[in-house]
């Protein structure tokens, strides 16, 4: 019993913190959504849900949060794609070598976005390999760079997101007993149905956690927007950031804040919700009997 | 059902051979058992048949088709697995119609086929369940009958009884086979468990260090043993060892430690002054006053007697600290006192004698 008050007390700290660093924070930011903005970061003294209006009338933020959910959806999918065909190779590698490719997974984890997003840029920049070998193509018809484009901030975000995920997947495949595989092959089952029957229900849970976690990751997503974005790809942080800074707005800024945190909340229960009710996955029998 | 051929099969990794060479004819609607310790590569034979590890070399034949460069898939074999591998997302049903919806089969046949499986299991009842849900027995009998639904040619049992408890292992031996005799199908049962190879198999392979040591009927393995290794392996037995002193045709004596001379037979090549050993079973001693001619005998103090249902085991020491079991039927009665010296009396005729090698042990 003593120990378990000793752990309870390290909760207490650590709920203590959360509250402190996280919900103080978001409550000061809900708070300030509803004041009136003055110009010149002054505020009105009125409670009002002008700024909620203002945004949700205003055809210029709707296309913003549109573009940022479907972006952060199609990045985290393309990234899922490559993640769990990657995931299910490492988790079914027999050999010494998966140690250094799980370091070097969790090192390029660790590597800094700036130095990440540096690396796309030179890459996908009018002197990188890409828009070199267009321009040869077309015989110099095309001239430009592949940078600053919905689609250069959409490789940003799934780079980041892969060794993550990747790491993620890898342990929800090695949950799924090699023996199951056999069972499926020797009982007659193609490789499309042993992917279709055997390893996708039962890695489901899994890859709908790790999808909306790198979804939730690129909904936040600021420095591949503004820095592979470069000012033409708009979403709800770039934007929160040019309110803050440039328009020294505070008001819309929260607002906005406040209505990005509650879409990714919503549709993250959207999704569980659904998950309730489909298929099963692993160790879900009795639920669904 | 087929008949399952293994021609010179061979299985390395790196410079380590694993299996070294089989041959091994098995008939249609035999149960074979692959039985060995650990690492003597039954499972690694196994799943060469099954089609998940690729021979180094030699060939595997079923009913007649040459199968090695075939995936698992082509070869129509049916698999029970030791941690049963029931898929969890799936009904028992689905499980036990899973390789027939694979075949293409309708929804009817699937349906027919899939009750005619669960009634041959007793589980007709339960289709609907999850394997979560199954005891252990329960679990093994559904994989069975997930192998058996689409009719394969062989099936293969990779210790399949392992996770059971005695009493229930016992019980699905006994349940599979009669299971086996009903469908008549081609069968290879791995274990490392001899009493259930003993059980089960029309025909025992032994397999030691990637060869096989001897292959027979149960009896022909217990009665006859080709090899100190069997001999000790299967079932269990006394062992003497001593060095040669005479050697007339398939008869060698053996003097022992103690200076008694036993006879015994020996289908190896032995000569006079090789180091031996020789084995008897325990339920081939006796013990008795009246010597006879022509019987081996030694003289053994009388340690404990321990009683195991139908029968009584004595324990005798021969010698410093050679150990002696002799099994008799629970009426018999010896007269034995514990700590007393006795007469051990065995026949040529159940003595076994293998060379022994010169150096270690």
């Amino acid at each position: 019993m003593r120990i378990r008050r000793a752990y309870d007390g390290a909760l207490a700290l650590a709920l203590a913190v959360s509250v402190v660093l996280f919900i103080v924070p978001q409550l000061f930011f809900v708070r300030q959504s509803f004041f009136e903005s003055l110009a010149m970061g002054m505020m009105g003294d009125q409670l009002s849900f002008a700024n909620y209006a203002t945004i949700l009338s205003d055809g210029f933020y709707i296309a913003v949060f549109v573009r940022t959910i479907v972006l952060s959806a199609i990045a985290a999918l393309v990234a899922l794609f490559i993640a769990y065909p990657t995931a299910y190779w490492l988790a079914r590698l027999n050999s010494p070598v998966l140690r250094w490719l799980i370091i070097l997974l969790l090192v390029s984890s660790f590597v800094s976005i700036v130095v990440k997003v540096l690396g796309l840029s030179m890459l996908l920049g009018s002197q990188g390999p890409f828009a070199t070998f267009l321009r040869f193509v077309t015989l110099g018809w095309w001239s430009g760079s592949l940078l600053h484009n919905e689609l250069a901030v959409a490789i940003g975000l799934v780079q980041y997101s892969l060794p993550l995920l990747i790491m993620l997947l890898f342990g929800v495949v090695q949950t799924i007993p090699k023996s199951l595989e056999d069972a499926a092959l020797v009982h007659g089952a193609s490789d499309w149905s042993l992917l279709r029957r055997i390893l996708l229900p039962l890695s489901l849970n899994g890859i709908v956690t790790a999808g909306l976690i790198a979804f939730n990751m690129n909904m936040g997503a600021f420095t591949s927007a503004v820095l592979l974005g470069g000012g033409n790809v708009l979403t709800v942080p770039v934007v929160i950031q040019r309110k803050i800074v440039l328009e020294v707005d505070y008001p819309v800024a929260s607002a906005l804040s406040v209505l990005l945190t509650t879409a990714v909340i919503v549709i993250n229960l959207l999704l569980v919700a659904l998950r309730r009710g489909g298929p099963v996955g692993a160790g879900q029998g009795r639920q669904a009997a | 059902m087929s008949s399952v051929s293994l021609e010179c099969l061979v299985k390395s990794y790196g410079p380590t051979e694993v299996v070294k060479g089989i041959n091994l004819h098995i008939e249609e609607g035999e149960l074979i058992v692959f039985l060995g310790p650990s690492g003597c590569g039954k499972t690694t034979t196994l799943r060469m048949i099954a089609g998940f590890i690729d021979p180094t070399s030699g060939a595997i034949r079923i009913g007649g088709e040459p199968v090695v460069r075939k995936p698992p898939r082509a070869r129509n074999l049916g698999m029970v697995f030791q941690d049963y591998a029931l898929f969890p997302n799936m009904s028992v049903a689905d499980n036990v119609g899973f390789g027939l919806v694979e075949r293409g089969k309708s929804r009817d046949v699937v349906h027919k086929r899939v009750e005619q499986m669960l009634r041959l299991i007793h589980m007709e009842a339960l289709g609907n369940r999850y394997p979560i849900e199954l005891s252990g027995g329960q679990q093994q009998r559904v994989a069975l009958a997930r192998a058996l639904a689409y009719e394969p040619r062989v099936l293969l049992m990779d210790e399949p009884l392992g996770a059971l408890d005695q009493k229930l292992r016992e019980e699905m031996q006994r349940e599979f086979a009669r299971i086996q005799r009903d469908v008549g199908i081609t069968t290879i049962f791995v274990t490392h468990d001899q009493q259930e190879a003993m059980a089960l198999a029309d025909r025992i392979i032994v397999m030691n260090g990637g060869v096989i040591e001897q292959a027979g009927r149960p009896e022909e393995l217990y009665d006859r043993p080709d090899t100190l290794f069997i001999a000790d392996f299967i079932g269990r037995s006394n062992r003497f060892e001593g060095k040669v002193v005479r050697k007339v045709s398939d008869l060698v004596s053996v003097r022992l430690s103690g200076g008694e001379v036993i006879t015994g037979q020996s289908r190896s090549v032995l000569s006079v002054g090789d180091p031996a050993a020789c084995v008897v079973r325990p339920e081939s001693l006796a013990v008795g006053a009246t010597p006879q001619e022509g019987t081996n005998a030694i003289s053994a103090q009388v340690l404990r007697r321990s009683f195991f249902g139908s029968g009584i085991n004595t324990i005798l020491r021969y010698g410093e600290n050679l150990e002696v079991i002799l099994q008799t039927p629970k009426g018999a009665d010896l007269n034995l006192q514990e700590g007393n010296m006795a007469d051990v009396r065995f026949r040529p005729e159940d003595t076994f004698c293998f060379p022994l090698p010169k150096a270690g042990r």
